[in-house]
C-alpha cells in the first residue's frame, strides 16, 4: 500500500512535469494478426506498445499488451487468461539518484540475490512493482528496493546492496528479505538471501567468487531451510586461446522458477544457439547439484575460428546427472562463410541427442546475401528414438528486405512425425515501418528467439506482422 | 465487449503508426547516461559523443544477428578510425550468461567500447525493443541514422552513412598522402 502511494505521487509529479514543460515522446508498436486456416485451429491478433515520454531528467512510460482471443501464460499466473496487460513506470534521475517507481526490472549480486529480468513479451511477466532508489557516488554505488513481484502478485521483497567500484576492493554484497502478501503463508515463502561477491582483473587473467548464504521458513516453525551457493568463474589469454571455466556448487540455495521465484543461478550448461533444441528444451534443476564447465576458444588458426567446450553436472556431489561437450568450427572467406557446430548432450535418465548445424553464408553482392540453416538432431526423449530436422534459406537485400522458406520435420512425444513449412516476407513499407508477410504451418511448442522463450501454439494458415517506431 | 475494446485500441494504435513516413527518431537527441564499460571506466555519453563521432548499438551473446553486426563493424574499423568514430556496443546479458562476456569479446577480438546493462536499464531509457538496436549520433547527440535488427549486407549501408555524415580526419588524409 504504501509503495503504491509512493508510486503515485511520482506518477503525479511527472505527469504534472508534462504538462507544464514540453515533452519528448517515443513509441513502439508492433501489431500481429495470423489468420488460422479453416478448422486448423484458432486465429491470433496480438499488439504490443511501449511508450515512452521524457523530460529533462524525468522519463515515463507505458507498456501495453492485447491479444485476442484472450490466453493464459505457460510460465506464469497459470490460471489465469486475460486478454490485456498494462504496466506502468516513471524515473527521476540526476548525476547521483535514480529514483524508479511502478512496473521495472532488477538484478542484485549478479542474480543471486534477485533477478527480474526484462522479457519481450509481457505476457511472461518477470518484473518487479514498486520503488527503486540508486545512490551512485562513483566509487560506491548503493541501491535500495521495495517491491512485489509481477509474477505471482504476492512474493513482496525488500533488498538492498553496496558495489564498491574501487580498483583495489571491487565487491559487491547484498542483502534480500521476501515474504507474502497474504495471512496464511506457506513455510517455504517466507526468507531472506545474503551475498557477497567479487571480481579482479589481472592483465589477462580475469577471476569472480561469488557466495550466498539464503534461509526460508517463519523462525520457530521447525521448517526452517539454509542453503547456500559458491561460484567461481575465470578466463585467462594464452596467444590466441581464451580459456574460460566455470564452477558453482549449490545446495538448497532457492532459485527462479521452483518454490521462489527470485534469484537465479549462473548458467553452466551451454545455452541452445540453433532452432531445434529450443523445443525440445530440458531444464535442469540447479539446486543440490556440483557443476563445472571448461572453454577454449581458439581465434584464428588458419583462419578458422574453434570453439570447444564441456559441462558436467552433478546432483548430490557425486550422481552425474547431465554432461555436454560442444564443438564449433567457422571459417570467413571473401564472399562465403562457413560454420559447422556438433554438440552431444547426455542426460543421467539415459536420454540423449546428437545435434548438427550447417550455417553457410553467401554474399551474392555486397547488399545481397543466401543463408541457410541445416539443422540435424536424433537420440531419445522419455526413452522413445527421435529425429528431427530442420532447415531454412534466406535472401537478404540490405535495401529492401528478406524472403525465407523453412521446413523441417519433427517427431512428437507419441512417435508420430510432423511436417512443417513456412514462407515468409520480411520488408520496411516506409522509414519506420517494418511488415512481415508469412503463409504455412508453424510446429507448436517451446520456441526461442532472440533469446527470449515463449510458447508457440501450433498454427497453420496466414500471418501478418508490423512493427513500427514513431 | 472487451473483445470490441481491445480491437478497436489496436486498431487506433496502428493507425497512429502508420501516420508517419520517415523514421521519427532521426533527428532527435538520443537521451544521455553515464556508463561503466567492461573496463570499469566511467564515461558520459554526451561528454563522449562532443569528442567523437559515436555508433551505439545494443547487443548480447546469444543474439547471433548482434554478433555478425559487430563483427562487421570490426572489419570497418579502419574506415571507422580514419572518421574518428567509435563504437559502444552495451550488452544485454543478464546474470546467467555476463560472465562469458568478457571472454567472449576477447576472442571476437573487438577492440569497441563495451558497456554492461544486465538489468536492462539503459535498453529501456532509449526504448529499445528488439536487438540488434543501431543508432549514429552527432557530437549534439542527434540521432543520424538508426537501424532495427540485422542482416548480412547491411552493412553496407552503414558504411554510406557513415562515410556521408562524417569526413576523414585531416592527419588521416596526411597519412594517406604520404
Amino acid at each position: 500500500m504504501k509503495n503504491n502511494r509512493i508510486e503515485f505521487a511520482l506518477i503525479c509529479l511527472v505527469i504534472f512535469s508534462s504538462v507544464a514543460f514540453s515533452l519528448s515522446a517515443t513509441a513502439r508498436n508492433t501489431l500481429e494478426y495470423r489468420a488460422a486456416e479453416s478448422d486448423k485451429g484458432d486465429s491470433f491478433l496480438e499488439d504490443r506498445l511501449d511508450l515512452r515520454m521524457s523530460i529533462s531528467n524525468i522519463s515515463m512510460g507505458i507498456r501495453f499488451e492485447a491479444m485476442q482471443p484472450s490466453r493464459s501464460s505457460a510460465l506464469t499466473r497459470p490460471d489465469s487468461t486475460y486478454t490485456a496487460i498494462t504496466q506502468r513506470w516513471a524515473e527521476m534521475m540526476t548525476d547521483k539518484f535514480t529514483i524508479t517507481a511502478g512496473t521495472f526490472t532488477k538484478t542484485m549480486g549478479k542474480g543471486f540475490l534477485l533477478d527480474a529480468r526484462e522479457r519481450l513479451e509481457i505476457q511472461e511477466d518477470h518484473h518487479l512493482d514498486g520503488v527503486n532508489l540508486d545512490v551512485d557516488f562513483s566509487e560506491v554505488e548503493i541501491e535500495f528496493l521495495a517491491g512485489n513481484a509481477d509474477w505471482d502478485n504476492y512474493s513482496l521483497f525488500k533488498a538492498g546492496q553496496i558495489t564498491s567500484n574501487w580498483e583495489y576492493f571491487p565487491v559487491n554484497t547484498g542483502y534480500i528479505r521476501f515474504d507474502v502478501n497474504g495471512e496464511d503463508p506457506l513455510p517455504d515463502l517466507i526468507g531472506e538471501t545474503w551475498s557477497v561477491g567479487m571480481a579482479k582483473d589481472i592483465g589477462d587473467f580475469y577471476a569472480e567468487l561469488r557466495y550466498a548464504n539464503t534461509w526460508q521458513g517463519p523462525a520457530g516453525a521447525g521448517v526452517n531451510y539454509r542453503g547456500e551457493a559458491y561460484y567461481v568463474n575465470s578466463s585467462a589469454i594464452i596467444g590466441p586461446i581464451v580459456l574460460y571455466g566455470e564452477f558453482l556448487e549449490a545446495d538448497s540455495f532457492l532459485v527462479k522458477g521452483y518454490t521462489q521465484e527470485y534469484a537465479t543461478l549462473p548458467l553452466i550448461v551451454r545455452q541452445p544457439s540453433y532452432t531445434l533444441l529450443s523445443r525440445h528444451l530440458m531444464e535442469l534443476d540447479p539446486r543440490n547439484v556440483t557443476a563445472f564447465n571448461a572453454n577454449a576458444m581458439i581465434y584464428p588458426i588458419f583462419d578458422f575460428e574453434i570453439d570447444l567446450s564441456g559441462a558436467v553436472v552433478m546432483k548430490d556431489s557425486s550422481d552425474l546427472v547431465y554432461y555436454e561437450t560442444y564443438g564449433s568450427l567457422s571459417r570467413d572467406w571473401k564472399k562465403f562463410s562457413l560454420k559447422g557446430i556438433y554438440e552431444y548432450q547426455d542426460f543421467a535418465n539415459d536420454d540423449y541427442f546428437h545435434n548438427i548445424v550447417l550455417e553457410p553464408l553467401y554474399y551474392i553482392a555486397d547488399d545481397k546475401s543466401f543463408v541457410l540453416d541445416l539443422e540435424f538432431q536424433s537420440g531419445t526423449e522419455y526413452g522413445e528414438s527421435f529425429s528431427n530436422f530442420y532447415a531454412l534459406g534466406e535472401l537478404a537485400i540490405s535495401s529492401l528486405g528478406s524472403i525465407g522458406l523453412e521446413g523441417g520435420q519433427l517427431t512428437e512425444s507419441d512417435g508420430d512425425k510432423e511436417n512443417f513449412g513456412r514462407v515468409y516476407i520480411d520488408t520496411y513499407i516506409a522509414e519506420n515501418h517494418k511488415l512481415t508477410l508469412g503463409y504455412g504451418r508453424r510446429p507448436g511448442g517451446f520456441t526461442c528467439s532472440g533469446g527470449n522463450c515463449r510458447y508457440e501454439p501450433r498454427f497453420e494458415g496466414f500471418e501478418l506482422k508490423l512493427s513500427s517506431s514513431f | 465487449m472487451k473483445r470490441t475494446a481491445v480491437v478497436i485500441i489496436l486498431t487506433l494504435v496502428s493507425a497512429l503508426a502508420l501516420i508517419g513516413g520517415d523514421d521519427e527518431l532521426i533527428d532527435r537527441k538520443f537521451p544521455d547516461f553515464t556508463f561503466k564499460t567492461l573496463d570499469k571506466e566511467e564515461l558520459v555519453l554526451s561528454e563522449f559523443c562532443e569528442e567523437n563521432p559515436t555508433i551505439v548499438t545494443f547487443w548480447a551473446t546469444w543474439c547471433k544477428p548482434c554478433v555478425k553486426e559487430l563483427g562487421k563493424l570490426k572489419e570497418m574499423k579502419p574506415e571507422l578510425d580514419a572518421r574518428g568514430v567509435k563504437v559502444i556496443a552495451i550488452c544485454e546479458d543478464g546474470p546467467r550468461t555476463q560472465a562469458k562476456i568478457k571472454p567472449f569479446v576477447r576472442k571476437e577480438g573487438w577492440d569497441f567500447i563495451i558497456c554492461l546493462d544486465s538489468d536492462g536499464k539503459l535498453k529501456s531509457k532509449v526504448g529499445v525493443a528488439d536487438i540488434p538496436e543501431f543508432f549514429i549520433l552527432k557530437s549534439d547527440m542527434q540521432i543520424a541514422y538508426h537501424h532495427v535488427s540485422f542482416k548480412p549486407g547491411d552493412e553496407v549501408e552503414y558504411l554510406e552513412q557513415i562515410e556521408k555524415l562524417f569526413p576523414v580526419l585531416e592527419e588521416e588524409k596526411e597519412i594517406e598522402e604520404q
